[in-house]
């Protein structure tokens, strides 16, 4: 037996749908808050988002990632949507709060995934202006455009770094996740 | 035989884009078409990696607001579970879902000859919007032409937009194209009129007969634009489940970005398989 919430819902179990709301909620609404600009937005993203993952619960597999990773990418993707549609898109972003935004150390905080904690290590490891670039994408939700513009850099430079960088991260996760497995093996 | 993305540059470009910005229509309509063309088992790959790093972002997670908890809790007992036996019933994502029998929907459906047990939850994970402004900047004739080289493929299909008792939907005209195997298709219209994308917008529903009614595929969000309410304007389908056997195409009117579960109100277009 699974004890996937997801893996219950694809499977029919009425009961699962509503556990989803449990386990994931906080979560959810946590990215959904840093991803919107008023709280009214981000009631009505986090009720599409949910009405997401119930329909592509199915989707998910525990052999390919977690729960947590799998219900980040859904609400990224419904919240990347609806940046887009915002006509005031990055306008709202002050930079007290542009600075704010940033990756620690994750250290041993057993609030943090294991998967949220790999990534940060990865992170930690590009230049500081590579790590910029993605910080400002990934955690306030800029454009490629207003990262150029807030770092004073060409276009064509920050879709590279964006590119490395992601690249780079995932490389330097499987790494991270391979030295893991060795020590729990050992 | 899978195979990887990062064989693909300009694929690797799209998927990053994707998993950072979002993509406009023409940009999503080039990721399907080449995602079409491979197996690949690592095209989450960035939205994944860009997920993790926003969940090592997250020092500390902020409770869900009890109002909106009930709310959810109200949503996830009207959803039913897509197990084999579990029945659907109607789905209503908002509370001032209007009921089914007062709707217009219903007697276009009748009229399609097609038993649609429940409305509509998008039945994936992505809206496909059609981004406004990169629609309007758009070459119209660009898209003209990309809707004739398809219609030349030997595997499309074509059927023709039937107008509806919408005062919206009153003198549409046009057609729809769609390829099932490179999974690209258009419509085109004539008469619907130009919408405000601040007040609502248009949102496409595909029937895919072998998923069930209950589950229309969205088919996109898009507008049409100022000036081009008595030309022809071609739109791109961004359908990003594969459709397998189309049975029903139907345009709605819905607030901006669209909607999850469609309330019925406003079906402006009709397009079925008469064969």
């Amino acid at each position: 037996m699974t004890d996937s919430v997801l893996v219950k819902v694809a499977q029919g179990d009425q009961r699962a749908v509503r556990a989803c709301i449990d386990e994931f909620g906080s979560l959810v609404w946590s990215i959904a808050r840093r991803f919107t600009r008023t709280r009214a937005d981000a009631e009505d993203a986090v009720q599409e988002i949910f009405m997401d993952i119930w329909r592509s619960a199915s989707r998910f597999d525990p052999a390919q990632g977690s729960e947590r990773v799998f219900i980040a990418t859904i609400a990224r993707r419904r919240l990347i949507d609806r940046l887009r549609r915002s006509s005031n898109q990055g306008t709202t972003t002050s930079t007290e709060e542009i600075d704010t935004l940033a990756w620690a150390d994750p250290g041993t905080n057993a609030e943090t995934s294991a998967e949220a904690q790999t990534a940060a290590r990865a992170v930690m490891q590009l230049r500081p202006e590579q790590r910029r670039v993605l910080e400002l994408g990934l955690l306030q939700g800029l454009s490629h455009s207003e990262i150029a513009e807030a770092l004073q850099m060409p276009l064509g430079t920050v879709k590279t770094m964006m590119r490395r960088g992601l690249i780079q991260v995932r490389e330097l996760m499987g790494v991270d996740a391979q030295i893991s497995d060795e020590v729990q093996e050992s | 035989m899978s195979t990887s993305v990062m064989n693909n540059e300009r694929l690797v470009e799209l998927l990053v884009q994707r998993a950072t910005e979002g993509l406009n229509a023409n940009e999503q309509v080039e990721l399907n078409r080449l995602l079409a063309d491979g197996n690949y088992s690592d095209a989450d790959q960035f939205d994944e990696t860009a997920a993790a790093l926003v969940l090592a972002g997250i020092d500390e997670e902020e409770p869900l607001p009890s109002s909106l908890r009930s709310q959810l809790e109200r949503q996830a007992d009207a959803f039913v579970p897509n197990s084999p036996s579990a029945t659907v019933t109607t789905l209503p994502a908002r509370p001032s879902a209007v009921p089914p029998s007062k709707l217009p929907w219903l007697a276009a459906a009748a009229c399609a000859a097609l038993a649609i047990a429940g409305w509509w939850p998008r039945a994936e994970e992505e809206a496909g919007e059609i981004d406004f402004l990169a629609q309007a900047s758009a070459d119209l004739d660009t898209l003209a032409r990309a809707r004739e080289r398809l219609l030349a493929q030997a595997t499309v299909m074509q059927w023709n937009f039937k107008p509806t008792d919408d005062p919206a939907g009153r003198s549409v005209s046009g057609d729809i194209v769609w390829d099932a195997e490179s999974q690209v298709g258009y419509m085109r219209f004539r008469g619907l009129p130009t919408n405000n994308p601040q007040e609502i917008q248009y949102q496409l529903w595909i029937f895919d007969t072998t998923r069930g009614d209950q589950y229309p595929v969205d088919g996109g969000v898009f507008n049409i634009p100022a000036g081009s309410s008595n030309g022809e304007v071609v739109v791109p389908i961004l359908a990003k489940l594969p459709i397998r056997n189309p049975g029903l195409f139907a345009v709605t009117i819905e607030k901006p970005g669209g909607v999850v579960v469609s309330a019925r109100e406003r079906i402006v277009a009709l397009a079925q398989n008469s064969g």
